[in-house]
C-alpha cells in the first residue's frame, strides 16, 4: 500500500517502504535521511554499549548478589531491602551528600553572583581579576584535594595560622570528626565559586538589557531596587540554569573527600558516592552497589523534576529571545 | 539569540565598552577594594603551595612556619621524577587526553552535524535522549562498564579511559556543537549542494573551519576533564607503570619512599606540575574557553 | 564568528600531527602494560571453589618456549624479586618470562579483574589479608603435592606463615615475608631514658612497666610524648589482647568479634585507651597530626612500629641521638602474642605449567632469596633460620631475638582473617569507629559498645 505524496511541483509521486522509514518525503529526503544515520553512528555505538547498555545491566544486577567474579545470583529485591533497612551508613552517607548540598549550593550560587557582580564593570584590566578567581576551577581534583589538605594542617598550616593571629585556636579540620565536612565544603566552595558558574552569571548580567535599567532609573530606582526588580528577574534562567547542575555537581561530590579524607574521620565526610564506590569496588558487592546507583540516579531525577516544576514560580523568561 | 552573542562580544572586549562606569566612584572604589581583596584569597593557596615545595624536606615542619624557604630548593622538583615515575605518568596523561581529545572533537562535531543538518525520523527523540544522558551520574554505568572492559582485559590498560570518547564524546559537546551548527546560514550548505559537494564534504570544508571557536571549546574542556580525571583511572588502573598523573599524584600521596624523611615539599612539588598544564592552556586560549562556557550557558 | 585567529589549515595541520603522534604515544604507553595472552572465553570459575585440584608436577622439559608471567612489588623497594626471578630465568633458559609490576595496595582488586578476564599471571603474590578470598573463589591452585614431591624446606618456614598461606586446610602458596604487628616492636630514645633516670626497658617487661615507662619519659612543658602507640587495624589492638590472654577476633575460626565480651580484652583495651585518658603519655589526634615523623624528631621517646621500619628508622634517626629497640610488653600474664603478616607466592589456578610456577616460587623462596631480600631490601623474611643469620645481627639482634619470640611455641600468632571473609569492611569500620575510644574521645564502657556493635554487625554478614 504506497501513500501518494505531492511534491513542490505537485507532481503525485509513490513513496517506497524504506522513505517512509526514515519520515522522508522524496528521494532526496531519502539520501540526507541516510547520511544523516551514518553520521550518527558512533553516537549510537556510544549510547548502546557505554551508556543504555550499562544502565540495563546496572538494573540487572542491581537484583543479583554479584561479587565480581563468577555468576550472578538472582536475589530480587533483597539489595534495596538491605539499602534501606539493613546497611548503617546508608542514610548516614545519603544524610552527610544532603547536608553537603545544603550549604554548597545556595553559597556557591550567591557567592558566583556576587563576584559577578563585582566583576561586571568594564574597567580596563578586569579580565586579569576574572582570571585570579577561574583558574582554582581549572585544579584537578586530586591536586586540589592534596594542596588543601597540606593548608589545613593543624599546626603549620596556614588557615590555623591566620585564625592564630586573630587569637582563635583553630580546630583540627580534616583530622576532626566535627570540622572535616566543613573542610570539605570550604575546598570545593573554592574551587567552583569563581568558575563557569561565575562566568554564566557575568554573562547573563551583561545580557540585561539597557533600556530596562534605564527605565528603572527614571522611575527612581536605586541601585538595590534595580538589583532585585531588573536584575534578578532577567538573570532568572541562567540562576536556574546553574542551580540545576549545581545541585548534580554537590550530589555527586567523590574525589575530594576519597583524596582528602578517605570518608572520614569517622565517617564524617562518607558521601553517598564514596559509599557506591566502597561496596563496589572496595569490597566487590557490584550486586548491591548497583542497587545504591539505581537509587542515586532517582534521587537526582527526583530533585531535577522538583527543581524544573518550581521553577515555574520564579523564573522570568520575558528576555530571552527563544 | 540576540542577549546572548551580545553578551559574548561584551565579555570579549575588556573595558572598552561606551556604557562602561569610567568615573571611581565610591561605590566602585569599595568594588575595586574588594576584588583585590578577594584575588588575593583566591590565589593564596596556590601561592603557599608553590613556596612549600621549594622548601627543604624539615623546613617544611618549621614551626612557627616561614612564609618563603630559606634557600628555594629548585630541585625539588627534579627530586619528585627521580623517586616516583613522574614522567611515565606524564605520558600516560598526555597519550589518553589527546587520543581522547581528538576522539571527542571529530566525534561529537559529526554527530553533531547529524542532528543539526539533517532531517530523519527519530532525530529529535535521539536529541532528548542525548540531552537526557547530561544528567546521568557517572556511577550508573561504572560498574557494568567495568564488568565489560575486564571480560575485554581492558583492566589496567589506558584503553578504558579513551575508547569511550571515540563513540561520540559525550552528550555535552555534541550538544553545544549542534547549536552552534545550527547558527551558521544553511545557505552556505545548499550553495555548496548545488555545486555537486557531499555531505561529508560540506562538513569538513564548510562547517567544520567556520566552528574553529566551538571546537577549540570543546578541545579545551575535553583536555582539562581528561587531564584531571580520577574515578576512571582509579578503578581501572592498578600498576603504577600504567598510572596517569591524577592517579599517580594519589598514589604518590600515600606512598612516598625516601626512607623516614618527610615527603611533604615533594607532594606540593608534584601537585604543582600536575595543574601547571591546565593554567598554561586557560591562559593560551582564554577567549576560546570563556566563549564556549557562555554558550552552554545561554544556550542551555 | 569573526574573531576565529587560527586558519583552518592550522587547525587541521595541528590535528594530523597529532594524529600521527598517537601511535608513537601508544607505542611508549602500552610497552609496559603487561600483553600476557588471553585466554579466549572469560574465566568461568567450575567447580574449583574452595576445592581446587591439585595436578602431579609434571617433567619441566617442555618442547617449545615457555611463555610464563610472574607478578612481583611495584614501588616500594623490592629489588630482590626481580633480581632471583632472572636468577631463575637463567637456570631455566627454556622459559620466556615475563615480569609485571604491580601496586601492593591494589593487588587484591587486581587479582580479581585478571581473574575475570583470564589474564592472571602464572605467579604472583598475596597478602594473608585477601589470600583467603582469593582461595575461596577458586584463584589458586593448592600445592601440598607438589612440596610433597619437593621439599621446599618447610621446616624452616615460621609455623605462623605456613598457617597464613593454608585455606581450609590446604596449601595454597609459599610465604617470602613475615612481620609480627605494626605496633608491637618499641624503638625508645636512650638519650632520653638517661637524662630521666628510667630504666631502659628490656624483652621482658610488661604492660605496667610500658605505662610507667612512657609516663615517666612524658614531657607534656617540652612538648614530648613517651609513646605513640595507637590500634590503627583491629589486629593491632588483637596482639596486645593476645598478650593479655584474650583476643579481638575469636579462635579458632575468627567468626565472632569478642572486643567487647572478652574480659581479658577488654583489658587490654583498658590499658591502651588510659596510656591517653589516664596519662596523657601519647598524643591525642590533633596533637598526632605534628611535623612529620616524631620519633626522630625528638617529640616521642619511643615509637611502637615493627620490625620492617628498623632500617627506615636507623636512616631517619642516623646520628641524632642513641637509641635502641626492644619486643613490645607482655600482658600481665607474661603472654606476648602477635599477629602474624604473611605475604604469599601462590599459582594461579589454571596456569599451563604448573610444575615450572612451582620451582620458580621454591626459587623466589630459598634461603638465599630471603638472605638478600632482608639485608638489601629490609624485607623481614618468612624463613626462621634468615632472621638468625648473623650478618643480620651483627649491629642489633632485635631479629634474633624476635625470631626466638615467635618460634617459643607458647605465643599465638595466626593473622586473623574473619571467617566471612569481610576483611576490608571489617577494617574500614574499625578505623572510622574506633579512633574515638583510643583517643580518649569518648566514655569508655560507651565507645567500647558501639565498636562491639558495628563489627559484630560486618561479622554477621554473610560470606561471598
Amino acid at each position: 500500500m504506497t501513500i501518494a505524496a505531492t511534491d513542490l511541483v505537485g507532481r503525485r509521486k509513490q513513496l517506497s517502504w524504506y522513505a517512509r522509514l526514515v519520515g522522508a518525503e522524496s528521494p532526496l529526503e531519502v539520501r540526507q535521511a541516510i547520511y544523516g544515520y551514518v553520521f550518527l553512528i558512533p553516537w549510537i555505538l556510544g549510547l548502546i554499549i557505554f551508556i543504555v547498555g550499562p544502565i540495563l545491566a546496572c538494573l540487572y544486577f542491581s537484583f543479583t548478589d554479584f561479587e565480581g567474579v563468577g555468576v550472578p545470583h538472582y536475589v530480587g529485591l533483597a539489595n534495596y531491602v538491605k539499602a534501606f533497612t539493613g546497611d548503617d551508613l546508608f542514610w548516614p552517607s545519603l544524610g552527610r551528600t544532603f547536608e553537603y548540598s545544603v550549604i554548597v549550593v545556595p553559597v556557591g550560587l550567591v557567592a558566583s553572583l556576587l563576584l559577578a557582580v563585582l566583576l561586571n564593570r568594564a574597567i580596563k584590566g578586569i579580565s586579569v581579576f576574572r582570571t585570579f578567581f577561574f583558574i582554582p576551577s581549572l585544579t584537578p581534583p586530586v591536586a586540589l584535594a592534596i594542596l588543601w589538605v597540606w593548608l589545613f594542617h593543624p599546626s603549620v598550616g596556614p588557615i590555623n595560622l591566620a585564625l592564630k593571629w586573630v587569637g582563635i585556636q583553630g580546630p583540627a579540620w580534616l583530622e576532626s570528626a566535627q570540622w572535616a565536612l566543613p573542610a570539605i565544603i570550604i575546598i570545593n566552595l573554592w574551587a567552583s565559586v569563581g568558575g563557569n558558574t561565575m562566568i554564566i552569571f557575568l554573562a547573563g548580567l551583561q545580557g540585561v538589557p539597557q533600556e530596562f535599567m534605564e527605565a528603572a532609573e527614571i522611575d527612581g530606582a536605586g541601585r538595590w531596587a534595580k538589583f532585585r526588580h531588573v536584575t534578578l528577574p532577567m538573570i532568572s534562567p541562567t540562576f536556574l540554569f546553574n542551580l540545576i547542575l549545581g545541585v548534580i555537581g554537590a550530589l555527586k561530590v567523590f574525589t575530594t573527600a576519597f583524596v582528602a579524607t578517605k570518608g572520614g574521620p569517622q565517617y564524617a565526610t562518607w558521601f553517598f558516592a564514596l559509599h557506591i564506590y566502597q561496596q563496589a569496588f572496595a569490597y566487590f558487592r557490584m550486586g548491591y552497589g548497583s542497587a545504591l546507583s539505581w537509587i542515586f540516579v532517582v534521587v537526582l531525577v527526583v530533585f531535577t523534576y522538583f527543581q524544573l516544576v518550581f521553577s515555574k514560580r520564579w523564573v522570568y523568561y520575558g528576555g530571552e529571545g527563544d | 539569540m540576540a542577549t546572548g552573542e551580545a553578551a559574548l562580544a561584551d565579555l570579549d572586549r575588556s573595558g572598552t565598552q561606551s556604557r562602561a562606569l569610567t568615573r571611581l566612584t565610591v561605590g566602585s572604589a569599595i568594588g575595586l577594594f574588594s576584588l583585590i581583596v578577594l584575588s588575593v584569597v583566591f590565589i593564596f593557596p596556590f601561592f603557599w603551595t608553590v613556596t612549600s615545595s621549594l622548601k627543604q624536606p624539615y623546613e617544611i615542619f618549621n614551626f612557627p612556619p616561614t612564609v618563603f624557604p630559606s634557600v628555594p630548593q629548585w630541585k625539588n622538583y627534579a627530586t619528585v621524577f627521580e623517586i616516583a615515575p613522574f614522567a611515565r605518568w606524564i605520558l600516560n596523561s598526555v597519550f589518553v587526553v589527546v587520543v581522547g581529545t581528538l576522539g571527542v572533537v571529530f566525534t561529537s562535531s559529526i554527530v553533531a552535524y547529524s542532528f543539526a543538518r539533517f532531517k530523519y525520523r527519530g532525530r529529535d527523540v535521539i536529541f532528548l535522549l542525548t540531552l537526557g544522558t547530561m544528567m546521568l551520574p557517572a556511577q550508573i554505568t561504572l560498574i557494568p562498564q567495568y564488568v565489560l572492559f575486564s571480560k575485554m582485559g581492558w583492566i589496567n590498560t589506558l584503553y578504558p579511559l579513551w575508547v569511550p570518547l571515540w563513540f561520540g564524546g559525550g552528550a555535552f559537546y555534541i550538544f553545544l556543537l549542534r547549536q552552534f551548527f545550527l547558527s551558521l546560514p544553511r545557505e552556505l550548505d545548499e550553495a555548496a549542494l548545488i555545486d555537486g559537494a557531499g555531505y561529508f564534504r560540506i562538513f569538513w570544508t564548510i562547517l567544520m573551519p567556520l566552528s574553529v571557536p566551538a571546537l577549540a571549546t570543546v578541545m579545551i574542556i575535553s583536555f582539562i576533564g581528561s587531564w584531571g580525571d580520577f574515578l576512571s583511572p582509579l578503578i581501572y588502573l592498578n600498576s603504577p607503570d600504567i598510572f596517569t598523573i591524577a592517579m599517580g599524584l594519589f598514589f604518590f600521596q600515600n606512598d612516598p619512599d625516601l626512607g623516614g624523611i618527610p615527603t611533604q615539599h615533594l607532594l606540593m612539588a608534584a601537585s604543582v606540575m600536575t595543574v601547571i598544564p591546565c593554567v598554561v592552556l586557560f591562559f593560551a586560549m582564554q577567549r576560546y574557553f570563556i566563549q564556549g562556557v557562555v554558550l552552554a550557558g545561554i544556550k542551555g | 564568528m569573526k574573531n576565529a585567529t587560527i586558519s583552518r589549515r592550522r587547525l587541521l595541520t595541528s590535528m594530523g600531527v597529532l594524529a600521527l603522534a598517537v601511535p608513537v604515544l601508544q607505542a611508549c604507553s602500552s610497552a609496559s602494560a603487561p600483553a600476557a595472552a588471553p585466554t579466549a572465553a572469560p574465566a568461568q570459575p567450575t567447580a574449583a571453589k574452595a576445592a581446587a585440584t591439585t595436578q602431579p608436577a609434571q617433567a619441566s622439559t617442555s618442547s617449545g618456549p615457555i611463555n610464563m608471567t610472574l607478578a612481583v612489588y611495584a614501588g616500594a623497594n623490592r629489588d630482590w624479586m626481580p633480581r632471583y626471578a632472572k636468577d631463575w630465568n637463567t637456570k631455566n633458559p627454556n622459559v620466556k618470562l615475563s615480569i609485571a609490576q604491580i601496586d601492593y595496595g591494589t593487588m587484591d582488586k587486581k587479582s580479581l579483574a585478571e581473574f575475570a578476564s583470564g589474564t592472571m599471571q602464572d605467579v604472583l603474590f598475596s597478602g594473608c589479608k585477601w589470600m583467603a578470598y582469593n582461595c575461596k573463589k577458586g584463584m589458586f591452585l593448592a600445592i601440598d603435592d607438589y612440596v610433597k614431591q619437593k621439599d621446599p624446606g618447610m621446616d624452616d618456614f615460621l609455623a605462623a606463615t605456613i598457617a597464613d598461606s593454608k585455606y581450609s586446610g590446604k596449601l595454597y602458596g609459599l610465604p617470602f615475608e613475615f612481620n609480627s604487628g605494626n605496633i608491637n616492636v618499641i624503638y625508645y630514645n636512650k638519650d632520653m631514658v638517661q637524662a630521666k633516670g628510667a630504666t631502659e626497658p628490656t624483652d621482658d617487661w610488661n604492660s605496667d612497666d610500658f605505662t610507667k615507662f612512657v609516663t615517666k619519659l612524658t614531657d607534656s612543658s617540652k612538648g614530648i610524648w613517651g609513646t605513640d602507640i595507637f590500634p590503627g587495624s583491629y589486629y593491632d589492638l588483637g596482639c596486645y589482647a593476645r598478650s593479655f590472654g584474650g583476643d579481638v577476633l575469636a579462635l579458632p575460626n575468627f567468626d565472632k568479634f569478642t572486643l567487647a565480651t572478652d574480659p581479658k580484652t577488654v583489658q587490654a583495651t583498658q590499658w591502651m585507651v588510659d596510656l591517653r585518658a589516664k596519662y596523657k603519655a601519647a598524643p591525642n589526634r590533633a596533637e598526632a597530626q605534628n611535623a612529620g615523623p616524631m620519633f626522630p624528631s625528638q617529640k616521642l621517646a619511643s615509637t611502637g612500629s615493627c620490625i620492617c621500619s628498623f632500617t627506615s628508622q636507623k636512616q631517619s634517626v642516623a646520628t641524632k641521638f642513641n637509641w635502641g629497640v626492644v619486643l613490645g610488653p607482655k600482658g600481665p600474664d607474661g603472654g606476648r602474642g602477635y599477629d602474624s603478616f604473611a605475604a604469599i607466592w601462590n599459582m594461579y589456578a589454571k596456569t599451563k605449567y604448573p610444575g615450572q610456577s612451582y620451582d620458580l616460587m621454591m626459587a623466589l623462596t630459598s634461603k638465599e632469596a630471603a638472605t638478600w631480600a632482608v639485608l638489601n631490601d629490609d624485607q623481614p623474611p618468612a624463613r626462621a633460620s634468615v632472621w638468625r643469620d648473623p650478618q643480620l645481627n651483627k649491629d642489633n639482634n632485635i631479629y634474633q631475638r624476635l625470631a626466638d619470640w615467635v618460634t617459643n611455641g607458647k605465643d599465638q600468632g595466626p593473622f586473623p582473617i574473619p571467617s566471612n571473609l569481610r576483611f576490608s569492611e571489617l577494617q574500614d569500620k574499625w578505623a572510622n569507629v574506633s579512633p574515638a575510644l583510643f583517643y580518649g574521645e569518648v566514655d569508655f564502657n560507651t565507645g567500647l559498645q558501639s565498636i562491639q556493635q558495628a563489627c559484630a554487625a560486618i561479622m554477621a554478614e554473610p560470606a561471598p
